[in-house]
């Protein structure tokens, strides 16, 4: 076994699957062919016999310039640590594999690629990445088994090298040779056994100790560098809506989040029912910047909420619950804290009941237009259930608006909290985030608003006249009732209004509907938002192509007057352009429209590409705000459409399935997470302890019931009755496929002993010259088909040689191996391969001269 | 045999224990995922590094053999013999002799031998090289055998005592031939010896039929022949009778003094076998010339004077030269003592330790040990890199099997006597 030769060739596929994974991680595609060519050369350029290695002197001024690079990619070009990192270690390993290497150099390879693995473990939470992951671990052990190998070799031929020295000196010793590698016979399959025993032996510790880790939650990670690679490429889902001007291109297509939907306690969705995922409201239109906002007035109402012991947050009840759409949504972009919410066309818009997650300690919801955020750091994933009315619920607002009402709160302000205040009191001010405050409306002095770590399940205490002291109860009444004032609120539309009114008359009139704008409602709002919709829908056409405003020109009317044509984002703020210009309160809301469903895992797949502009318009007291949708569903449908039914869209799928699954277990692992799997396992013991039945029955009940527990989390087409007949049958079809073969093996094993007479030897001898002596077993069986069957009294050789003196060319080659066979045998021979071919020769050339051929 | 286990750091085991800690801090800098899993599995490894260790090199015998002498500055060669008695295999078993103190015997350095594999069941040689410098016995006193396997975290560490001992020659250094013609002690070298008729021998020569030669070396055919021609020539003449000459090889013979008369000193502190780097070339230079002379098929014999040791008469063979290097060897100059049958022996050749002195016109001339050296070759040890060059170490044809068994007692000359 020549370890050097195998040693390299790992290091050299760990190194390129390092690389690969960095830039798959990164999603450079043209940085993975440029860096995996050129390490891919060095195999022939470098490394083979005539191979020549760059010289110390270039390899440390590559080094120089690595470095240099990097300094410019962080500090010039204001780019990611972990990418700047990942490309500095990319190009010293290229450097390396172009040099001379020692042991050193070998292991800084393995470190090298190590931390570009870890740079890459932030990167991405993709499961591609995963698998990558995994194959480099497995890699990584035979390659350090091998380096371990290898290393106490070199070791030792160094200590040749060293007690030599002075013989060597005096001219009475050569240099000593590298020591041979001595090993007993089958090597390679004990280092695989070791390999395999080591592997698993770390994988069930690296699970238990991956469960047992504590996390902190936050991720600051997540707020350099993920951000900043996926900003930069990401056409999609904003908070924003700017109307300056410009194309769309196609997007990523990478996956955002899945949605799996139930109704009537059964899984609903398809391609045929598309799903808004709602994210940010945006009610206030700047025609300075042409840019649609969510205003200080929503913000202000942002109000956090502590998860309850079930790991709720109610917002409302709804009376019909079997109508209610729960959807359970799996968020794998972090990027904002905005929390989507489903909701359908024509149905009440965001009509929240309450939220489920083990993954949130606390959530802010805003009653005034609805916006639901992640009120905890960041993390790599999220998984959260909200409930939304299926049906109009009646009094939705004012179970909303009773969250603003003002609550008594105290408790006592911390140091730092109190300092803060006082400081920086009458300003508005980000401090940070222990602790925020704003200005209030003006009539009152200031709004307070703390976060809930700060001062508890409070929203806000309005103190104007007093400082607030540090150490001192607080005790106050926040008001948050009516200072936004819902005369005006997403009513105004300041651009133009007559001539937009105007035309917004012009469109519904034909429809008999007409609207007096100094009324606060009318009955027909309802029906005036379809006919406008419907008017933009039919009449304007939809581009990715927004054309440039001109210098005093607005986009929206440029739109409604001029072009008549552009994307989801125009078209909605049409809408509700038109909409406000009749005194009929309207919003754009920005989020995906989901149509791609996987019908495997049965969830919605949403991407980055299918980001979509909407609106939501307030048609009534009663009725609410209501979901509308004045883009073209047509076409747009046939953008976020996936591919065309076949084995390559049910092979996406099933990827997508397993991406979905690998997000939930793992990337979704969280400090909460954790401490409900280990509360789970505590509690499950605790029953099976203090149950009265058997041990067994007990582990198994218990075993059964926390599976059950987390099939529940499962998708709902894998969901099983009884989850034990799940364990039964699977685990007697692995150890089936397990046991089956092995036994196989065995009988085999020892009937081929048997026939060879072999089982009277030790066990260790029996078994390497019963695989040497196949062949003999074949040899027999050969002469048997044909007639020549050896008595038992008579030995091989004697066999042979009479049936060869009989017939001296048709068994000459039976001569042959009847002496391959006693070598082995009772010479104690082995079969290398060129022994084996001529003995494979041998018995093709007697069958065919048996043949007659 | 007496075991001692015990688990140390490793030689990777810090750089195992940085990448864990570097794993570890990415962890919980970026709480990422899957830098979690990863540093599970560095954790893992260590877990199952350390429970390697544990069962690792049990049931596992390592045999010794050593060789039978080796020369300083050569190669000498361990075999060791592993054999695992455990159902596991064993990796990478690397087997260190452990080093025994200076003054206690002849420094090898390290001698390492190293198994990357022995199967459950297995048995497997390997052999370690081991380069003493000094001539002496080597006394190992017992074995490390260690694993790092599998990732060279830790170190697991067995201690065997296991005293064996050899012999290290003088180093030995190949005369030049150049030199060799003008040595008095060679001057003889494929010269026969004339004798006389006798019954033993080779033939020399024909002549005339002496009083008292034996009558079997009378060459009865030519003395007919002569006769019948005489008888041909002139009636009556006497018969003369024609003798066969016999003669018999005398191989050259070399005696060589080693003159170390001076008093006695150690070059170490401690050191109680061996003498000054000058007396040390001395013996060096002695040893290359008793066995040039076996090279080149001379008697040879050896008398030390100064320290103990026996005489050796010139004598031919392997087993004689054997004697003679081994007697070198064991030389210890720190006893002296006085030399046995010193009026007897008639060097040819004196080796004398340091360099060559100008003697002053009508100085006495110093006999060492009261041995007569006025009609030998006087060799000084400095001289030694002149006179020999070091021998190819690969096409070194000592054999050990040449030489005896070690622990054996010092072998003196079977016949005592000078030639």
């Amino acid at each position: 076994m020549n370890l050097d030769a195998r040693f390299r060739l790992l290091v050299f596929g760990q190194v390129l699957l390092g690389i690969t994974a960095f830039c798959m991680a990164e999603g450079n595609v043209a940085l993975l062919l440029i860096a995996g060519s050129l390490g891919a050369a060095s195999w022939t350029i470098a490394e083979g016999p005539k191979g020549r290695p760059l010289p110390r002197w270039f390899v440390n001024l590559g080094s120089i310039t690595a470095v240099s690079f990097m300094i410019f990619e962080v500090l010039i070009r204001r780019g990611g640590m972990i990418v700047a990192m990942g490309h500095f270690t990319m190009a010293l390993q290229l450097l390396m594999l172009y040099a001379r290497k020692t042991n050193r150099e070998y292991s800084m390879l393995l470190v090298l690629s190590l931390i570009q693995m870890i740079g890459a473990s932030v990167l991405s939470v993709s499961i591609v990445y995963g698998l990558l992951l995994t194959s480099y671990c497995g890699l990584s052990l035979v390659t350090v088994l091998l380096f371990q190998l290898k290393s106490t070799g070199d070791a030792v031929h160094r200590a040749h090298l060293r007690a030599s020295g002075p013989a060597i000196a005096l001219g009475t010793a050569t240099r000593p040779r590298r020591p041979s590698v001595v090993a007993g016979a089958g090597l390679r399959w004990h280092l695989r056994g070791a390999w395999l025993v080591v592997g698993v032996c770390s994988a069930v510790l690296a699970a238990v100790i991956f469960v047992l880790l504590p996390r902190s939650g936050e991720m600051p990670m997540l707020g350099m560098d993920q951000s900043q690679t996926t900003l930069n490429k990401r056409v999609g889902f904003s908070t924003t809506v700017n109307l300056n001007g410009g194309s769309l291109n196609d997007g990523s297509t990478d996956a955002v989040m899945n949605v799996a939907l139930e109704q009537f306690g059964e899984p609903t969705g398809g391609e045929q029912r598309p799903l808004l995922l709602r994210g940010v409201a945006l009610d206030q239109y700047d025609p300075r910047a042409n840019q649609w906002r969510r205003s200080q007035v929503a913000s202000q109402a942002d109000t956090p909420f502590r998860m309850g012991p079930d790991n709720r947050a109610r917002f409302a009840e709804f009376p019909s619950v079997r109508t209610n759409l729960r959807a359970t949504i799996t968020l794998r972009d972090t990027s904002s804290r905005v929390l989507f919410v489903p909701g359908e066309l024509n149905m009440s818009a965001a009509a929240i009941g309450h939220l489920e997650s083990e993954h949130l300690s606390q959530t802010v919801f805003s009653p005034l237009d609805r916006q639901l955020g992640s009120g905890d750091p960041r993390s790599a994933a999220l998984i959260y259930t909200v409930e939304i009315a299926g049906l109009p619920v009646q009094g939705l607002e004012a179970q909303y608006r009773r969250l603003e009402r003002p609550r008594r709160v105290g408790g006592s302000v911390p140091a730092a909290a109190g300092r803060a205040l006082a400081d920086a009191r009458g300003e508005r001010k980000w401090l940070g985030r222990t602790l925020w405050f704003a200005d209030g409306p003006g009539d009152s002095g200031f709004r307070y608003a703390t976060p809930v770590d700060a001062f508890g399940p409070g929203v806000g205490v309005e103190r104007p006249s007093r400082a607030i002291e540090p150490g001192r109860p607080v005790i106050g009444a926040p008001r948050i009732d009516d200072p936004w004032s819902r005369r005006v609120y997403a009513r105004q539309w300041p651009v133009e209004a007559p001539r937009v009114r105007a035309l917004a008359t012009e469109i519904i009139e034909p429809h008999g509907l007409t609207r007096d704008p100094s009324v606060l409602h009318s009955p027909d709002d309802g029906r005036i938002a379809v006919a406008l919709a419907d008017y933009l829908r039919d009449t304007f056409v939809y581009s990715r192509v927004n054309p440039r405003p001109g210098p005093d020109e607005d986009p929206i009317l440029a739109f409604l007057f001029d072009h008549q044509s552009g994307h989801c984002e125009l078209f909605a703020a049409a809408h509700a352009a038109l909409c406000r210009s009749l005194n009929i309160p309207a919003r754009v809301v920005t989020g995906y429209r989901a149509s791609e469903y996987n019908a495997l895992g049965g969830y919605y797949v949403v991407r980055q590409n299918h980001a979509h502009a909407w609106t939501e318009v307030h048609t009534g007291p009663r009725t609410g705000w209501r979901t509308y949708d004045a883009t073209p569903g047509e076409i747009v449908q046939q953008q976020h459409a996936g591919n065309a039914p076949g084995w390559f869209a049910a092979a996406r799928q099933l990827y997508e399935y397993l991406e979905f699954s690998w997000v939930r277990s793992v990337v979704a692992f969280d400090a909460r997470t954790r401490e409900n799997v280990l509360r789970s396992v505590n509690e499950r013991f605790q029953t099976a302890v203090d149950s009265e039945e058997g041990w067994v029955a007990r582990s198994w009940e218990a075993a059964v019931g926390w599976l059950g527990g987390w099939m529940g989390g499962w998708p709902p087409s894998l969901r099983l009755q009884w989850v034990g007949w799940v364990l039964v049958v699977g685990g007697c079809g692995l150890l089936a496929i397990v046991a089956v073969p092995m036994g196989v093996t065995i009988w085999r094993r020892r009937n081929r002993r048997k026939r060879l007479r072999l089982d009277r030897l030790p066990a260790h001898e029996s078994r390497g010259l019963s695989r040497r002596l196949t062949f003999f077993l074949e040899l027999a069986e050969l002469l048997e088909r044909h007639g020549y069957r050896r008595p038992a009294w008579q030995s091989p050789a004697s066999f042979a040689a009479e049936l060869a003196e009989a017939h001296p060319l048709k068994f000459g080659p039976l001569v042959t191996l009847t002496e391959t066979f006693y070598d082995v045998r009772f010479g104690r021979q082995g079969l290398d391969p060129k022994r084996k071919a001529a003995v494979a020769a041998h018995l093709r050339q007697l069958e065919a001269n048996l043949a007659g051929k | 045999m007496r075991k001692q286990g015990a688990i140390t750091l490793g030689p990777g085991g810090v750089l195992y224990l940085v990448v864990a800690a570097l794993i570890l801090a990415a962890a919980i800098y970026t709480q990422a995922n899957l830098l979690f899993a990863a540093f599970g599995l560095v954790m893992g490894g260590l877990v199952v590094s350390a429970g390697w260790s544990l069962i690792a090199l049990r049931g596992l015998e390592v045999r010794r053999e050593v060789p039978a002498a080796g020369v300083a500055g050569r190669s000498a060669v361990l075999r060791y013999t592993v054999k695992n008695r455990s159902r596991l295999p064993a990796f990478s078993v690397v087997i260190e002799e452990v080093p025994v103190d200076r003054s206690d015997g002849v420094e090898a350095g390290s001698v390492v031998g190293w198994v990357a594999h022995v199967g459950p069941g297995q048995r497997v040689s390997v052999e370690a090289p081991c380069w003493p410098m000094r001539r002496g016995e080597l006394r190992l006193a017992g074995l490390e055998v260690w694993t790092a396997f599998p990732f060279g975290v830790f170190r697991r560490v067995v201690r065997r005592e296991m005293a064996q001992r050899f012999l290290v020659l003088p180093s030995l250094r190949r005369i030049d031939r150049r030199w060799l013609p003008t040595s008095p002690w060679g001057a003889g070298y494929g010269t026969k010896q004339r004798g006389g008729a006798s019954d033993a021998g080779e033939f020399f020569g024909l002549r005339d039929y002496r009083e008292g030669d034996p009558p079997r070396v009378i060459d009865w055919k030519r003395s007919a022949r002569l006769a019948t021609e005489a008888h041909a020539g002139s009636a009556g003449q006497t018969v003369r009778l024609i003798a066969r000459e016999l003669t018999q090889p005398t191989p050259p013979r070399v005696m060589v003094l080693l003159d170390l008369s001076g008093p006695a000193r150690a070059a170490e502190p401690g050191s109680v076998l061996w003498g000054s780097d000058d007396e040390e070339d001395a013996i060096t230079l002695a040893a290359s010339l008793l066995d040039a002379a076996h090279r080149h098929g001379f008697w040879a014999g050896l008398a030390v004077v100064g320290p103990s040791c026996p005489v050796f008469a010139p004598q031919f063979g392997l087993p004689h030269r054997a004697r003679m290097l081994e007697a070198l060897a064991r030389l210890d100059l720190s006893r002296r003592g006085d030399t046995p049958r010193a009026g007897m022996i008639v060097p040819s050749v004196v080796v004398k330790p340091g360099l060559p002195t100008v003697i002053p016109a009508g100085a006495p001339p110093v006999e060492p040990g009261n041995v007569s050296t006025r009609t030998a070759r006087v060799l000084y040890g400095g001289e030694l890199t002149n006179l020999g060059v070091a021998f190819d170490p690969d096409t070194v044809d000592l054999s050990p099997d040449e030489l005896t068994a070690p622990h054996a007692a010092p072998v003196g000359p079977r016949k005592a006597g000078a030639a």
